[in-house]
């Protein structure tokens, strides 16, 4: 039986009526990791040990009669950026090669307790760097679509287990688009939430006030049933939301589409976008139109900023957060050198990728004593003004509707040379994050080369349930997230 | 403020200030790359933000204070358990105050 | 030529929180094994998120409040970046721009010495520096790591090292009265850091010399003596080098306790730019004019204020209000003792039993004074009696001790001891009456000069054992003979 088409309250039922053994699913995913994974790439490490052991421990426990947790059985793919006690966590980087963590991410933690099974560590740009995975210091993880294109980034091996069903669901986060533009690179779903709205305990840290941990799967409705189990407030993490968190799978439904307002903002509709995307989003929101829903277009006039201010605040966090990965209380290390300083340029001279050493430069220029009024607070007042553009917007619609990526994915090796087209990929999510507010990418059909597209909701601050909602019913009159790739 | 254009001896000195060791080879390929990012950065400047108040958190919920309880920690074992860099129950580096 | 010392001085204090600044980890550090009280945030592993402590910034609002400070209502973490294996993370949390409380002062001889601010950061852990078979090491341990620490940071008011000792005393003084830190110089619970420099005036030219900031003091004689070394040492490179003050040559020396001198320290590299940006990880912390008057209202009288009111209300001189107001407990013991609304004279009287007799007895035994065994109804007595001069002042130092000592009412403790003066005229009358028979000479001496009765009232005094009201033993003698 093919384990992987089902969801996960499925999957759960199928436990509780003994028509399969947790054991029996894992071993499925693992057969079938071992035999797609070596073309795309998704996993850093498979973790076929734990897995099984976790898998024989809910058999045990159905045999026995005891309750089992909500996502029992469920195969989840993890980013290697998130900490798994015991399990190997590199964060794609050559420096964290061989690091046994002491601890496991809050979010991780959860989805154990309520006994989903951590199939492997999926591939990312090293620390989440990057929109392709390319800046990975292992190797590049391929489209599941076309195996010459990357499958976005950062979360790209997350969101290519999903697309080519090696798991039920996968966790990423995204700071500037990374699990929505991969999400919409593979044809998948993939929810950014609110900032503070799930834990950051445990994870790497990119940019502390940007960075947002959140889960791919095919269908909103799955992702609601995890997003369930993972937010809320975490005492080890003073940003996490002290809200009440509502049931969103019990409100997939609620939302009425006869007269919702939805927002097209024009900056996001120009010529800078590829015709064939451009088409496909729209027809998304034709599809919304035809339920009732009422398309408004509106305007975020500082878009055009969001990049430069994300791409001074984020390097700059960077700059710091990375300090600690100096080789002295775990990571790699180097011969005796012949002082300390020249230790640490050694260690993070020799073992940080080109991207990481880039952005850490970058921040700490943009930090550095001269530039700091100029570029850091200069960059968090814009901040100020595109936070209010979003609030101001949607105060006036109900829901942004929007493109995810101005392309879909392109050739590996296509834009190495040139970071900074790298970072205009990024053109339509940076701002969301800018904003901290929430947004839903789903795919919406494909192109001529039958590469997938995304579009993404955004909603106002918390309002998940809103835009889930949104998602759900556009998923129950359109098949694009139930495609899949023939590899 | 315009771009000020990155010299080399700019590149040098905040690659120090970051401990980050760079080849030859890594400067000439970084330079030209980190000065047409920063140019980007420019479009700032365009920006009217006089009284205008920074954002450096986007939700700010109060009270994001602990109370002194003690909790759990880890043993001298497990502290130590990432990294071949110990002795004797400590961590260790070559010396820091050696020139 | 007139020559002035520039003296500020940055404090570090310690909070005895029961756990560390931003994790749960226990906060108390002396003589503990290494690395046995750490954990993900004071480890600064990867993914750690730190938590701040709300005891630990009360503290700090409590003693700024006490240092004459002024609260900011809204206040915020920042992140201070440099590079060393005890700084975990590869930064500090600390405050720059929004300190929990800033502007106040302290008054040192009649001098106003400002505070400019006293901030909420964390300790760093602790390096080792070793040799291993002629490898140069240094062991690290963490157990330090992320224990709160309050920056007091003072302007350069302070004229002398013996006025930069007193200041370190006046606010270790009332830090105890807080009961937040033991303040311990010697343990490093305390820490103090001048930076100085010197006013040169020469026939109407003015001289700045460049800025020195003094490492690693570790004892309260060693600040004086530091500062005292490096004035002299400015002083006499300037005579020599006439180099003045600029904003690059400020250097950073460490103090040498051997030998007694301050040395050239080589400056931590590229740690003059700490790139300051405020904390992402933690929210700005707000407090409401309410909570901050609850934490005014946990502040116990200071010194200044009960040097004061000792001497308005029971007519201490200045030194004894001093003695008596150094330590709280002490203080505290002195006002259980003298009760409600004391007589002047009973209360100068028990000020004189604490300083003259319970405080010697203390240093001798080196113990703590015991409040619980402060009777104040013991001492009503021992007053009494000593006003009804039925116990001479001396004796009634000796027996407060003991009553202290033994729980037993000082008065019972005289009579037991036949301490008690006898003031009965036929009593002395007899004791008189067989010392002058016993002391034939004595009489004619006597006879001939009067100024020989002291013999005749010492062997009184010795025939009663002390017991004898002396005035009276006098009249008496003079009366029969
Ligand atoms: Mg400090
Ligand atoms: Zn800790």
């Amino acid at each position: 039986m093919d384990y992987s088409t089902f969801s996960i309250p499925q999957i759960r039922q199928l436990l509780l009526d003994k028509k399969a053994t947790a054991v029996e699913i894992t071993k499925f995913f693992i057969e079938k990791i071992k035999l797609i994974d070596p073309k795309i790439k998704a996993f850093i490490t498979i973790t076929e040990k734990e897995a099984l052991e976790k898998a024989a421990e809910i058999d045990k426990k159905i045999t026995n009669n005891e309750t089992i947790g909500k996502l029992a059985g469920s195969i989840m793919a993890v980013k290697d950026i998130f900490l798994t006690k015991d399990i190997e966590t590199t964060a794609s980087s050559q420096l964290l090669k061989g690091y046994i963590p002491q601890y496991s991410s809050t979010v991780c933690q959860k989805l154990l307790d309520q006994d989903a099974i951590i199939i492997g560590k999926t591939n990312t740009d090293p620390f989440a760097f990057g929109g392709s995975t390319e800046n990975s210091g292992f190797f590049t993880t391929k489209n599941p679509w076309n195996l010459d294109m990357i499958p976005g980034g950062s979360s790209g091996g997350s969101a290519a287990a999903v697309s080519a069903n090696l798991c039920h669901f996968a966790l990423g986060t995204d700071t500037g688009g990374s699990i929505r533009q991969p999400a919409s690179l593979c044809g998948v779903s993939g929810l950014k939430p609110t900032y503070g709205l799930n834990s950051r305990f445990g994870i790497t840290a990119m940019a502390s006030s940007f960075d947002c941990p959140g889960v791919f799967a095919r269908s909103v409705d799955d992702i609601a049933t995890v997003t369930q189990i993972t937010a809320g407030h975490d005492k080890k993490d003073a940003t996490s939301t002290h809200q009440t968190i509502p049931d969103y799978s019990s409100l997939l439904d609620s939302v009425n589409l006869k007269g919702l307002k939805i927002g097209l903002p024009k900056e996001y509709f120009t010529d800078a976008i590829n015709p064939e995307v451009k088409a496909k989003v729209l027809e998304a929101a034709k599809v919304l139109e035809s339920q009732g829903t009422i398309l408004k277009e509106v305007s975020l006039p500082s878009t055009n900023l969001g990049l430069a201010v994300y791409y001074i605040l984020v390097p700059s966090e960077i700059s710091a957060n990375m300090s600690r990965y100096e080789g002295i209380r775990f990571g790699q290390t180097v011969p005796d050198s012949s002082n300390i300083i020249s230790y640490y340029m050694n260690i993070r001279g020799q073992f940080m990728e080109p991207e990481v050493k880039r952005r850490i430069i970058i921040g700490t220029y943009a930090l550095s004593s001269g530039y700091y009024d100029a570029y850091y607070t200069k960059a968090a007042k814009v901040r100020t003004l595109i936070k209010q553009e979003f609030e101001k917007v949607l105060a006036d619609v109900d829901v942004i509707l929007a493109p995810v990526s101005p392309t879909t994915a392109w050739k590996i090796g296509e834009k190495c040379s040139n970071p900074l087209e790298m970072y205009l990929a990024d053109a339509y999510t940076v701002c969301i994050n800018v904003a901290g507010v929430p947004s839903l990418a789903l795919p919406c059909g494909f192109n001529s080369n039958n590469l997938p597209i995304g579009f993404q909701l955004i909603g106002n601050f918390f309002e998940e349930s809103k835009i889930m909602s949104i998602g759900h019913q556009y998923q129950q009159i359109t098949d694009y997230h139930l495609q899949i790739s023939k590899i | 403020m315009s771009s000020s254009k990155i010299t080399l001896e700019t590149l040098d000195h905040i690659a120090k200030l970051a401990r980050i060791k760079l080849s030859d080879q890594e400067k000439e390929v970084f330079l030209p790359q980190l000065e047409s990012v920063i140019e980007s950065f420019d479009i700032l400047n365009s920006v009217n933000t006089d009284n205008v108040s920074p954002t450096f958190r986007v939700i700010e919920e109060s009270n994001p204070l602990r109370e002194d309880v003690v909790g759990e920690s880890f043993t001298q074992k497990q502290a130590l358990s990432a990294t071949s860099n110990t002795k004797d129950g400590y961590f260790v580096v070559t010396n820091t105050i050696k020139k | 030529m007139k020559i002035t010392p520039i003296i500020g001085l940055e404090v570090h204090v310690e909070l005895k929180t029961k756990s560390k600044m931003f994790c749960g980890c226990k906060a108390e550090h002396f003589h503990v094994d290494p690395n046995t009280q750490t954990c993900p945030v004071c480890l600064g592993l990867p993914g750690a998120l730190p938590v701040p402590n709300r005891t630990a910034c009360e503290w700090c609002i409590k003693l700024g409040i006490a240092l004459g400070c002024t609260p900011n209502l809204t206040s915020f973490f920042e992140r201070k970046n440099y590079f060393y294996p005890d700084l975990a993370k590869g930064y500090q949390l600390t405050q720059f721009e929004k300190p929990f409380v800033v502007n106040g002062k302290l008054v040192i001889d009649g001098q106003e010495i400002r505070i400019n601010r006293a901030h909420m950061e964390e300790d760093t852990g602790k390096s080792v520096h070793i040799t291993n078979n002629g490898q140069d090491l240094t062991l690290i341990d963490y157990n330090r790591s992320g224990v709160p620490l309050v920056e007091i940071v003072s302007e350069p008011d302070i004229t002398s090292a013996e006025m930069a000792k007193k200041y370190l005393l006046k606010i270790q003084q009332i830090i105890r009265y807080l009961g937040i830190s033991d303040a311990d110089i010697e343990k490093g619970s305390m820490r103090c850091e001048p930076t100085i420099n010197l006013k040169i005036e020469d026939n109407g030219q003015e001289f700045f010399t460049p800025l020195a900031e003094i490492k690693n003091v570790a004892s309260l004689t060693g600040v004086q003596t530091a500062i005292d070394f490096e004035l002299n040492r400015q002083l006499e490179e300037f005579k020599q080098t006439g180099e003045g003050k600029s904003k690059t040559n400020k250097t950073t020396r460490g103090w040498d306790a051997d030998k007694n001198q301050t040395f050239l320290q080589r400056e931590k590299e590229g740690s003059s730019d700490y790139r300051y940006f405020p904390e992402p990880d933690i929210p700005h912390i707000a407090f409401t004019a309410a909570q901050i008057d609850t934490i005014k209202s946990t502040i116990p009288e200071l010194p200044d204020e009960k040097i004061i009111r000792y001497q308005k209300d029971f007519g201490l001189n200045d030194y004894d209000a001093n003695l008596i107001t150094q330590d709280i407990n002490f203080a505290a013991s002195f006002e259980k003792a003298i009760g409600q609304k004391p007589s002047i004279e009973m209360a100068k009287f028990i000020a004189n039993l604490f300083i003259g007799s319970l405080k010697t007895y203390l240093n001798e035994s080196q113990e703590e004074l015991d409040i619980y065994k402060i009777n104040p109804e013991y001492f009503k007595n021992l007053f009494d009696s000593v006003s009804k001069s039925e116990i001479s002042s001396t004796v009634a130092k000796q027996v407060i001790i003991e009553s202290y000592t033994t729980g037993i009412d000082p008065v019972e403790i005289a009579k037991s001891k036949g301490l008690i003066q006898v003031s009965d005229s036929g009593e002395i009358e007899k004791f008189a009456k067989e010392v002058i028979t016993n002391n034939p000479k004595a009489v004619e001496d006597y006879k001939k000069n009067s100024m020989s009765i002291g013999f005749l009232i010492g062997q009184l005094m010795k025939a009663s054992k002390g017991s004898a009201n002396p005035k009276m033993a006098k009249e008496i003698l003079e009366k029969i003979l």
